[in-house]
């Protein structure tokens, strides 16, 4: 199979999973661990194995329960697993909680096997003297810098390339400590699809934003932080996000809705 | 009654009815109960999580395994079910992908019927698989109440607590599935017999029994897991 053929049809039955069922499986099929996963009846191209994917007696087989995925423009195969416990990635945008202050670092709970390190210079414009001062307990909403599995995850609170970054004092910039608002969990796959607005479930988000104006943090580690001018309508908008998001897609707009006409 | 049948109705080969739910925990990271009709078991799974310095791994997760009798302290039956699920799962979770962490099973046996330690085994599977830990295989488990004589003809499948009484031995048979042999019977992932000694062509035959069984155990859960799966 060259590229081209992939990046014109991704799993068009030319992704196989040789599980019990034996079917050809589409992208986007439930796989089980230990079902083999080939490319058809042609050579096995080159592809990268990223999660829930790996290589065991010179078989390419899914490690997990989930959602198979083939990203045909960076040629990644990955499982989608729903699972709760986090584990950081490079790039992705968290929600954490400072459990620690140091001279040097916050280390800063997300959730997953080890606190992760926010140096405390890691702001825009943030200097030894002039710098954010969280405390134990506070809120911060930052993207994930160093994620290796024999390393603790570290943190930046600064805009990445590309980002227009605002100075912290300001209080307009991407990341930064979330003040105010609450906070809740969910499931990873429900802040997957809460932070995509191009998948099902990202619609939501601007769904409730026509009803009532809302500021919103998606951590990729299941915890949304949610700010509104009144508790009352904080709680109706946390409300109607749990609810939605285990509702079938059609019905979501109707939820909003219901819930928040009168607001 | 026929001769062969069992005081439930089912013939020797046969299976009790099965059920399996994955999730049934809010705070664990993966959770299911499993049940062999009247035996029934819940596990919840902890991890990847913080593990304590002394039993940490600096090349692969630690798997730590917790059983719970229905009820009082844990005996020496718990202990011996921790070792066995440790020696079954410890070499199918792939650690490697997690080192310095912690992965934790807690089973509870909420109703004790027979077969106990195979609930365990098939509770605990589909959890580790709701909480999202990589698995080499999916594991599956079934055990067999030993005749008098040793012979496969003569052993119960899936037996309940008064045919483990009964009988003169007891043996645990896991299976899993090698990548390479998609369409090859499952092959032996834990063995554990009591109480009876069996020629080799004996207990070849308890092995096809088990391995019969495995892909229907599977099936269960996998059902089970595509249920409300977020896609």
């Amino acid at each position: 199979m060259a590229a081209g053929d992939a990046a014109r049809s991704p799993g068009e039955g030319e992704l196989v999973v040789v599980g019990p069922s034996k079917a050809v499986a589409q992208e986007g099929e439930l796989v089980y661990p230990g079902d083999r996963i080939t490319f058809g009846a042609t050579a096995p191209p080159l592809v990268m194995l990223g999660a829930g994917v790996l290589r065991e007696e010179g078989h390419v087989i899914a490690s997990k329960a989930g959602i198979l995925r083939f990203d045909a423009a960076e040629r990644r195969l990955s499982v989608e697993a729903d699972q709760r416990r986090y584990v950081p990635a490079l790039g992705e945008h968290v929600v954490g909680v400072v459990v620690e202050k140091l001279s040097e670092e916050y280390r800063v709970d997300l959730g997953c096997s080890s606190p992760a390190a926010l140096p405390v210079l890691a702001f825009d414009g943030a200097t030894r003297r002039n710098r954010p001062n969280l405390h134990v307990g506070s809120l911060v909403f930052a993207r994930v810098v160093l994620a290796h599995k024999d390393m603790e995850p570290e943190l930046s609170c600064a805009a990445p390339v590309g980002v227009m970054s605002k100075d912290w004092m300001t209080g307009q910039s991407l990341f930064g400590e979330l003040k105010g608002g609450t906070t809740f969990r969910c499931s990873l796959a429900h802040a997957r699809s809460l932070a995509a607005d191009d998948r099902p479930g990202g619609e939501l988000l601007a769904l409730i934003g026509e009803h009532v104006p809302f500021e919103v943090a998606v951590g990729a580690n299941g915890r949304v932080w949610l700010n509104a001018g009144t508790v009352a309508q904080l709680v109706a908008i946390q409300t109607v996000v749990s609810r939605a998001m285990d509702a079938p897609a059609e019905q979501r707009a109707r939820i909003v809705a219901d819930a928040l006409a009168r607001r | 009654m026929a001769a062969d049948m069992r005081r439930d109705g089912r013939s020797a080969a046969m299976l009790r009815p099965m059920a399996c739910e994955r999730g049934v925990l809010r705070r664990a990271d993966g959770s299911a109960r499993y049940s062999h009709d009247l035996t029934s078991v819940l596990v919840a799974v902890y991890g990847p999580c913080e593990v304590k310095k002394r039993r940490e791994e600096l090349e692969r997760a630690t798997v730590e395994v917790i059983v719970r009798p229905p009820a009082g302290p844990p005996r020496a039956r718990e202990r011996e079910m921790e070792a066995q699920l440790h020696g079954l799962f410890a070499p199918l979770i792939v650690g490697a992908l997690h080192p310095r962490t912690a992965i934790s099973i807690v089973v509870q046996l909420v109703d004790d019927d027979g077969s106990a330690c195979a609930a365990a085994i098939n509770a605990t599977a589909v959890a580790l698989m709701d909480a999202g830990v990589a698995l080499r295989a999916m594991p599956s488990a079934v055990a067999l109440a030993l005749g008098a004589d040793g012979d496969a003809a003569s052993a119960l499948l899936d037996p309940c607590r008064s045919e483990e009484e009964r009988a003169a031995g007891a043996l645990t048979i896991a299976c899993a599935r090698a990548p390479s042999a998609a369409d090859a019977p499952p092959a032996i992932a834990l063995l554990a017999c009591a109480g009876a000694a069996l020629e080799p062509e004996q207990l070849d035959a308890h092995v096809r029994l088990a391995q019969g069984s495995h892909d229907l155990i599977c099936e269960l859960a996998r059902r089970a897991l595509a249920e409300g799966m977020v896609v």
